[in-house]
């Protein structure tokens, strides 16, 4: 595959900020389109790879290592919640639904 | 150089001579003394004296011990050098953690490192950099820069660090000390915070192959909180009776070393360091080793392949940082729009993980998903084959530790592909998995040191070389 010219422009950071959830402000915005063109312009490298019919390597140990399908709990789950701002027992959390 | 510290006090222990209260009253003096200057440490834990009991039997009684600040201790702070997790007190031990404190070693504090595990350096952390110990205009390294400094300046004898794409080994190389990133599966994550959680390991770090020995057989093995550690393997006694062995010349007698020219030739490879490599193979050549040379392409675009899969995983796994279950809050989780609120909170992170972050989101988005982290992860498979392909025909890769000299702190790391050489002979081991070894060859001057790379499960042949080489560069 041959490298291909993505536009680094504000549209396209505007896209990953909402992808990623982070706000920039406008200093911040122009300062990273040109990390980002670095940063593209170096890892679209791969693209000159000549990959074949390679599978996919996700996880290095993947094929040889799965264990039996048993459940079981240390029933530590609400002590892993001291960090959070509860609220008669529940975890307060921001609004999600805009509407009614 | 080389120096048994841990060893050599447990056998004084079982002696009957040491001083139980020795090695951590030193620690603290030691930090009391350097580390306002050196910076070592976000954390200490200044109470450990009171926990030494002179008729504890255990194997690390009394050794005092660094933790990077990205592996959770139970109320004790965890920040991952990060404002994100400035004030996060972790309510569980990690299990590396559980083990050590089991095996009666002492957690003296959490170590400085780049935010997040995310960086070269050691410059991008929120508490500051930390300092070379061996001179304090160079980078020490990153990202467990200060798990090597406590090791290097005499802090502590032992240290954890993580290694997603040589966050232990740089810093080893750079420091002068010994570090080693496991095969992938055989130490514990559970309660590594993650970067990059197909590419990272929990690693010890140390100022002797044999105390580096003893501290993996600490801390290795299956544990059922980690499915991706392995559910058979050596036992860990092995690799403790290797840390108490003799070495033996022998093991390097018939030994074939794998050299990659990639690496080598590469033009931004320093000619010095290059030099200085080929003529610690050549000690290694005089015992009766034999050098081949291997030459791969793929292997000039490892650093590329790593970084797509890293920044793809670091979005995602820092995608719960949104001020919701844990981590600071600058913005109120009330009647405020959840758009608005994580992108307030996450304002807090550096810029080093920003920028990750927002081009990880971008390579897994529609239309791009395929071209980039698909293909990274195919081509990781060709690296993996091509490099079993070698280690089939030969017993170790060796490369240098490092193919530059420790470069300044104020380097400018904007522009990764500068780091292309330095890069691609330890990102070989995390792509792969394969277990990775560190040590000095020479710290007068500019640190030499070379890098053992083996096959799966070879730590234990890794360390008994190791052990056999600091013979030949003492």
């Amino acid at each position: 595959m041959e490298k291909r010219e993505i536009k680094i422009d504000d549209e396209l950071i505007e896209r990953m900020m909402w992808l990623s959830k982070l706000r920039l402000d406008e200093q911040e915005r122009e300062k990273i389109k040109e990390d980002i063109r670095l940063l593209l312009n170096y890892i679209s490298d791969i693209l000159e790879i000549d990959v074949g019919d390679a599978e996919e390597l996700l996880y290095p140990n993947l094929s040889d290592n799965v264990r039996e399908d048993i459940p079981s709990t240390e029933e530590k789950g609400r002590e892993h919640l001291k960090n959070a701002v509860l609220e008669n027992g529940f975890v307060k959390a921001p609004k999600v639904f805009k509407g009614e | 150089m080389s120096k048994r510290q841990v060893v050599d006090f447990i056998m004084e222990r079982k002696n009957g001579g040491a001083d139980p209260y020795k090695l951590v009253e030193e620690s603290y003096k030691r930090i009391k003394q350097l580390d306002p200057t050196l910076n070592v440490f976000i954390t200490i834990k200044g109470d450990l004296l009171d926990n030494i009991s002179e008729k504890n039997n255990d194997i690390l009684a009394g050794v005092p011990i660094a933790v990077k600040d990205n592996i959770v201790t139970k109320n004790l702070r965890t920040t991952c050098a990060s404002r994100v997790l400035e004030d996060y007190v972790p309510s569980y031990n990690a299990t590396v953690v559980e083990r050590l404190s089991s095996a009666g070693a002492l957690i003296i504090g959490k170590t400085n490192m780049d935010e997040f595990a995310m960086g070269t350096l050691g410059t991008t952390s929120a508490f500051g950099p930390t300092r070379n110990y061996l001179n304090m205009n160079w980078s020490p390294g990153g990202s467990s820069s200060g798990s090597a400094v406590a090791v290097s300046s005499n802090m502590t004898p032992l240290s954890l660090g993580s290694d997603t794409g040589g966050s232990i080994r740089l810093p080893a190389a750079w420091n002068g000390i010994y570090g080693l990133k496991p095969t992938y599966g055989m130490v514990s994550r559970h309660g590594l915070i993650s970067y990059a959680e197909s590419l990272e390991q929990i690693g010890p770090m140390a100022s002797s192959a044999s105390d580096l020995a003893l501290l993996y057989s600490i801390i290795m093995g299956h544990d059922p909180r980690d499915p991706t550690t392995y559910h058979r393997h050596q036992p860990n006694e092995e690799f403790s009776r290797i840390a108490f062995k003799k070495p033996n010349l022998r093991i390097i007698e018939g030994l074939k070393i794998a050299v990659i020219k990639d690496f080598l030739e590469h033009p931004d490879s320093s000619d010095e360091m290059i030099k200085a490599f080929w003529n610690d193979l050549k000690k290694i050549e005089a015992e009766g080793a034999e050098i081949i040379e291997f030459s791969v392409e793929i292997f000039q675009k490892i650093p590329q392949i790593y970084y797509v899969i890293a920044f793809s995983e670091a979005s995602s796994n820092l995608a719960r940082y949104a001020g919701v279950l844990f981590g600071s809050r600058t913005a109120s989780l009330a009647d405020v729009d959840w758009e608005k609120a994580y992108s307030e909170n996450r304002r807090l992170f550096g810029w080093e993980v920003k920028r990750r972050i927002m081009l990880g989101s971008f390579i897994l988005s529609k239309g791009y998903y395929e071209m980039y982290y698909g293909t990274a992860l195919r081509a990781r498979r060709r690296v993996y084959e091509e490099t079993v392909k070698i280690l089939a025909k030969t017993h170790v890769i060796i490369t240098p530790g490092s193919t530059v000299p420790p470069l300044p702190l104020e380097y400018d790391i904007r522009d990764l592909s500068k780091l292309n050489s330095l890069d691609a002979p330890l990102m070989l081991a995390n792509l792969t998995g394969l277990p990775a070894l560190t040590m000095p060859t020479r710290i007068n001057g500019v640190p030499q040191s070379i890098q053992l790379i083996g096959e799966k499960w070879s730590e234990d042949f890794l360390f008994t070389l190791a052990k056999a080489l600091e013979i030949i560069y003492s």
